[in-house]
């Protein structure tokens, strides 16, 4: 029977989902804010078409959307260590002694989420190959993202991995029997 | 008997439809806004009377649809010759169904003939009696009598007609209410809140958990997968941020 994997660190899919519906969350955010917008605008009968040129606009509507993601994530992870996608998920990130992160923290790891993505998001891959399962943006804050759950893998993987464990054990033990 | 009104806009207003305009004036019993217990009882049970009714009948009708859209033609002669019980089973049913058709029959017949007979009869008597003059003070008597009977009749036509419809939204009121205060005496229940709540959490908590598992298999079949075509070793499993001390990192 595969092991509680609870406070073990999280994989790169169960980051890559919760991540996921957060984007998702934040879209519904911004979308939800850029038709209030329209609508006092358009409440109030201001035309603002014209009166500022496009570039500028879309730059204004760019940092609007920085600002509202970043206060979106860094708000989550310095309140409760956890957005609500990785809430769902069962994950949470904590410093190197398991200790909630800082405000610090918080903001260096969403600046690394922008230095992962460079590379052609090798920061992001790396969780794949690291140890404990750190990306780029984790090593940057000093934190790990770790399952908070009961967390064991699904049936199917469950069989296989003991199948795996037996297998791998089996020659061990007739060595020493013999 | 109650007191007697004259039919106003309002008693209008309460049976819910515009009363003829011959009645207009005339005197119907028909109590209003004084709600009296005894009369509120009465139109209950005649309404819940003819609202049941209608509602087993209309239901009757369904069901014999029904059956008769499902049932294939039987036959009346099966080919295996069945125990002597269910044969005197068949028959006694098939006995009461004949009595009830041969009586609905005789008595569609001896009422036409009873009509036929009273007419036979009446009709001479009542011709002797019309054309007799020393009985026409009488017959005026009568006549008058008979008027007064028919405008009493078409006064209890007209109440009848006001009151089942009445009778009628009081019970349709009366149910709907009771089913409404059920409803929410049963969503009050604490037991029954308690029942909902957890169910609901559990097909929640059950959806959620099934997500995570399968997300913790796809962690490690990636993983698996990006260290053999890396070819990296296994990942090393390290232990968890919890068991890590100072000088544990620092080595």
């Amino acid at each position: 029977m595969t092991e509680n994997l609870k406070g073990h660190y999280a994989g790169f899919v169960s980051r890559l989902v919760a991540y996921t519906i957060d984007i998702a969350i934040v879209v519904i955010l911004l979308i939800v804010g850029g038709w209030l917008i329209q609508t006092v605008n358009s409440f109030f009968q201001l035309n603002t078409s014209g009166a500022l040129p496009t570039a500028l606009v879309a730059a204004i509507a760019g940092v609007g959307a920085l600002l509202v993601s970043a206060t979106y994530f860094i708000f989550f992870w310095t309140l409760a260590g956890q957005t609500p996608g990785k809430l769902l998920l069962g994950l949470r990130i904590v410093g190197v002694e398991n200790d909630p992160i800082t405000l610090w923290q918080a903001f260096r790891r969403y600046i690394g989420y922008y230095l992962s993505a460079l590379a052609l998001y090798a920061g992001y891959w790396w969780v794949l190959i690291d140890d404990r399962r750190q990306g780029w943006h984790d090593k940057l804050a000093g934190t790990y993202v770790v399952y908070v759950w009961e967390a064991r893998p699904g049936t199917y993987m469950q069989a296989r991995l003991n199948d795996q464990q037996q297998s791998e054990g089996s020659p061990g033990e007739a060595g020493d029997s013999a | 008997m109650g007191e007697m009104i004259v039919v106003t806009d309002e008693t209008e207003q309460i049976a819910g439809q515009q009363a003829p305009p011959e009645q207009t004036g005339r005197y119907i019993e028909v109590s209003s806004s004084d709600v009296k217990p005894l009369r509120s009882l009465t139109r209950l049970l005649i309404g819940g009377t003819l609202e049941g009714w209608d509602e087993l009948l209309e239901l009757i009708k369904s069901w014999e649809a029904g059956v008769s859209q499902g049932q294939e033609p039987a036959s009346p002669i099966s080919g295996t010759k069945p125990p002597p019980s269910v044969t005197i089973r068949y028959a006694a049913i098939g006995l009461a169904f004949n009595i009830q058709d041969r009586w609905l029959r005789r008595s569609k017949a001896a009422l036409n003939i009873a009509g036929r007979t009273t007419d036979a009869f009446l009709t001479p008597v009542a011709r002797r009696l019309n054309e007799n003059l020393r009985l026409r003070p009488a017959r005026n008597r009568f006549e008058k009598f008979v008027k007064r009977g028919e405008t009493v009749a078409s006064q209890w036509v007209d109440r009848g007609r006001l009151e089942e419809t009445h009778s009628r939204k009081l019970v349709r009121e009366a149910v709907q209410e009771g089913f409404n205060s059920s409803m929410d005496q049963l969503g009050q229940a604490p037991a029954l809140q308690d029942l909902i709540r957890k169910q609901s959490a559990g097909i929640t908590q059950d959806v959620v958990d099934e997500v995570r598992a399968r997300t913790v298999s796809a962690d490690i079949l990636t993983e698996n997968l990006a260290r053999s075509v890396l070819r990296r070793t296994p990942r090393r499993n390290l232990p968890p941020p919890e068991r890590i001390r100072p000088e544990e990192e620092s080595n």
